[in-house]
């Protein structure tokens, strides 16, 4: 975990704007593949990415997302300022979910998504600090990982 | 045009389709009129007619509620999602058939229409 | 099956045109959950959806999946359509349900594309 990062990108995520979410996950998506990080490796960073910042226009004020690309790992952090998750094993139980009929009508807001990001990522860790926000931790392996992506 | 023959039941839906019947076996004999594909609980409000067959991968215990006041003749759930026992027994409670099967919403979808449903 | 030869088969306009000609398809992929096409998606797959938003779009450049099939005939908003140009994903409309559509291109050897397997315990 000693690695220096080799490439740093910062996407700003906006709570509410709807029309504007999954704007920062392309992003993170070309900026990955343009650093030449492997296919496998950017499809399951841009799946959680997707997932997490949808949680944050869902869900909160405003958020970004930090994306720092190692030589064996690329390592993602999401924030958000915002309500925070009041029970975060509940938050994490497939189907549960206390998104709005707005989110569900765009096919989000299921209950999927921690779960989606979890199974996309190698290490996950969720901090949330109610009232405040919630900063999501998540560490994928290049080139080989948990193959969820396949 | 199908061929005139037996209207498709719920119960030979089950048969063909090698779906699990989780709650409202007793109501199996509904025929089934039409179908429909979705994941959205709206939709399904706004689009079911009743004695449609709903294929969906949502479990929660609202889809059976939205299908009682459609007045569906069973909902399918998809892709080896499993509805928890809330769900099961709303089902029983409404008197909805709940099956489920591991096959993705799509290939069901193509075998009952297979079947003639249209 | 070609793109082109789904699109005929449900009868379908074209909303944004493929960029790049001849798309050879992996399979088809019907749901309107964005998550459930993150999770389970193959690349390559057609997405059939009742979902008219850019989230749609972004979905499938995310996931790879070079066309989606809009049903029903649905309005398809000018947000979605520059999504699509810009994200290079091909938008179809057809007036068929998704039932009929799914049912129609299974009949004509067109692929489940979601791959197996479930959520972590």
């Amino acid at each position: 975990m000693d690695e220096r990062s080799i490439g740093h990108f910062e996407f700003p995520i906006l709570g509410r704007a709807y029309f504007l979410g999954g704007r920062a996950s392309t992003s993170v998506k070309k900026a990955l593949r343009e650093a030449g990080v492997d296919d496998d490796t950017v499809q399951r960073v841009a799946v959680a990415c997707y997932e997490a910042e949808m949680n944050v226009v869902l869900h909160a004020r405003s958020g970004y997302v930090s994306v720092d690309v190692y030589p064996s790992r690329v390592d993602v952090a999401i924030s958000d300022h915002g309500p925070g998750i009041a029970d975060v094993t509940k938050a994490m139980t497939p189907g549960w979910s206390s998104a709005s009929d707005e989110a569900r009508a765009l096919g989000f807001g299921a209950g999927m998504g921690l779960p989606n990001i979890k199974q996309q990522s190698d290490l996950m860790s969720l901090e949330s600090e109610p009232g405040q926000g919630v900063v999501l931790r998540l560490t994928f392996y290049r080139g080989g990982g948990n193959g969820a992506g396949s | 045009m199908a061929p005139d023959r037996d209207e498709t039941t719920v119960r030979h839906m089950a048969e063909a389709l090698g779906l699990t019947v989780l709650a409202g076996s007793a109501c199996l004999d509904r025929p089934i009129h039409g179908a429909l594909v979705s994941d959205l609980l709206s939709y399904v409000m706004a689009s079911g007619r009743a004695g449609d067959v709903w294929i969906t991968i949502q479990t929660h215990a609202n889809t059976v509620a939205v299908a009682a006041l459609a007045s569906l003749a069973a909902i399918v759930v998809a892709a080896g999602f499993e509805p928890g026992d809330d769900t099961l027994s709303r089902a029983e409670e409404e008197e909805i058939p709940l099956l489920m099967s591991s096959q993705p919403a799509y290939v069901l979808a193509g075998r009952l229409f297979e079947l003639g449903v249209r | 099956m070609t793109l082109a030869r789904a699109i005929e088969i449900v009868k379908a306009d074209t909303i944004v045109a493929p960029p790049n000609g001849q798309v050879e398809l992996s399979g088809c992929f019907a749901a309107d959950l964005m998550s459930d096409v993150l999770a389970f998606a193959r690349s390559g797959a057609l997405l059939i959806t009742g979902l008219t938003s850019d989230q749609t779009v972004r979905t499938a450049m995310i996931k790879h999946l070079p066309a989606v099939l809009i049903i029903e005939g649905k309005d398809v908003g000018v947000e979605m359509v520059e999504a699509a140009r810009e994200q290079e994903i091909a938008v179809f409309r057809t007036p068929l349900s998704k039932f009929e559509a799914c049912g129609l291109l299974m009949q004509a050897g067109l692929r489940a594309a979601r791959r197996s397997g479930a959520y972590p315990a």
